[in-house]
């Protein structure tokens, strides 16, 4: 993974991050479980990858959407395209609720 | 405990009436059929279509996992496909992961996975997911293979990825084919898997079914990610059916574009270009005023589009660089791209599809 570059006005993903609150955790994965149809059995945790939920390039992009929506904030392409986890996209909307409110 | 002759001459009977091979050198042997006693001696010869089946035998030993060595018969089978004629020649090979269900095949196919690659198979806890990887590898180095003149085992292939984590051949060093200006890309949806070749030219492509649906609202998610002129040509469509298609042919054609460049979603944010289906030079991209941001210079527009609908059931979009761009005057018209398709079950038949109804070009 390449390290983040700032650019002037975006967010910069941080490399060590501390941990998302369980609530946004919660939250996220309920979203991800909506936008890809997630059987009701299979496990959705903060470790859960998108790609073992088999999201391709438009789920991923309809979840930012959608977290956009939630948490009432704007991601941008570099910051989406650094997630991996569902606790990486709880990560980074923690820091954005964050800076938005600060 | 060895096969009984009984299983064994059974087996043959069987293997018999399914054996149409256009040349008999072609036989080899793998572990998905039973063992024969002898290779056998006639053989009908089909014409047109190459078919060729997977027969083993005492006449031909188990190939050794020896990595570039061409003594290796296993990938033997792979036929020669017409080369590769000039940068604007396309050659697409796919593969329907719901067709293959044979497990023996499939362990074959796993057999071409590097260990690091297996690990990443391994790593996927849906089967259908793990199936899809070993798949979309197994494609993947078989195509290059046929495209290397069937001289280095699929087994042998090495990857690196470029800064922004686009795959590329790791050529070795000490080959011939070190200077092999062959570059790929691949696609996948769960239905199927397509791998496009191009030599001399950076590329990129995208399938997607048709019949997809999309969770949010077809013009909010062309607010948000599309430019505005995409939004309004998306608005104008009255019919949802026919809105919800066109987005996903721009949708394709988007991230075959970025997928060509090579950096990223974000090296080319899909508000940062826009791509026009109805012009009457074919399938045109053009920066907006959002690329004129620091950043973005790498945005370039000389890319040659093609657009088709595949089996009335995908929607597929190529993206090649366009090299000869920069002589033709901007009102010339770009050639358009050659595209040749191939549906595949590697090692046991290719048909060709392009030019039949499968393959139905849009633009």
């Amino acid at each position: 993974m390449s390290a983040p570059v700032a650019t002037a006005g975006s967010a910069v993903f941080p490399a060590h991050r501390l941990q998302a609150k369980q609530d946004t955790v919660d939250k996220v994965c309920g979203i991800v479980k909506k936008q890809l149809a997630v059987a009701e059995d299979t496990v959705v945790s903060g470790e859960t990858k998108f790609a073992d939920l088999g999201a391709d390039s438009l789920d991923t992009v309809e979840i930012v959407m959608g977290l956009e929506e939630a948490f009432s904030i704007t991601v941008d392409e570099s910051s989406a395209q650094e997630i991996r986890t569902v606790e990486d996209a709880a990560s980074l909307i923690d820091k954005l609720v964050t800076d938005k409110d600060s | 405990m060895p096969p009984t002759a009984r299983a064994i001459s059974q087996a043959w009977r069987a293997a018999r009436s399914r054996i149409r091979m256009r040349h008999h050198h072609l036989l080899l042997r793998c572990r998905a059929m039973p063992l024969l006693p002898l290779p056998p001696r006639t053989l009908r010869v089909s014409g047109g279509l190459v078919h060729h089946r997977l027969i083993r035998c005492h006449g031909m030993p188990i190939p050794r996992r020896t990595p570039g060595v061409s003594g290796g018969r296993l990938f033997a089978s792979l036929p020669l496909p017409p080369p590769l004629q000039s940068p604007r020649e396309v050659h697409v090979w796919y593969l329907c992961p719901d067709e293959l269900n044979n497990q023996s095949q499939l362990n074959m196919y796993e057999e071409l996975l590097s260990p690091s690659e297996r690990e990443y198979a391994d790593s996927m806890k849906a089967t259908m997911l793990r199936k899809d990887v070993v798949l979309s590898r197994a494609l993947l180095r078989t195509t290059l293979s046929r495209y290397t003149g069937c001289k280095i085992d699929p087994r042998s292939f090495e990857f690196k990825k470029n800064k922004f984590g686009k795959p590329e051949v790791l050529w070795p060093l000490d080959d011939s084919t070190a200077e092999q200006p062959l570059h790929f890309n691949i696609s996948h949806t769960t239905s199927l898997i397509a791998c496009g070749i191009a030599i001399n030219a950076h590329i990129g492509i995208d399938v997607e079914e048709k019949k997809r649906n999309t969770t949010k609202n077809i013009l909010s998610l062309a607010r948000r990610y599309f430019t505005p002129s995409e939004v309004d040509s998306l608005a104008e469509i009255s019919d949802s059916d026919a809105q919800r298609k066109e987005f996903l042919k721009l949708w394709t054609l988007k991230e075959a574009y970025v997928k060509a460049l090579g950096m990223g979603f974000s090296g080319a944010p899909f508000s940062t270009f826009s791509i026009m289906l109805e012009t009457s030079k074919g399938i045109r991209i053009s920066k907006t005023s959002n690329a004129s941001r620091p950043g973005y210079d790498h945005l370039s527009e000389n890319w040659l589009f093609t657009l088709a609908e595949l089996n009335s059931s995908h929607y597929m979009s190529v993206c090649i660089e366009d090299s000869s761009r920069s002589q033709a005057g901007p009102e010339d018209s770009p050639a358009p791209v050659g595209l040749k398709v191939w549906k595949t079950v590697p090692f046991v038949e290719d048909t060709l599809v392009s030019g039949t109804e499968a393959v139905k070009l849009i633009a």
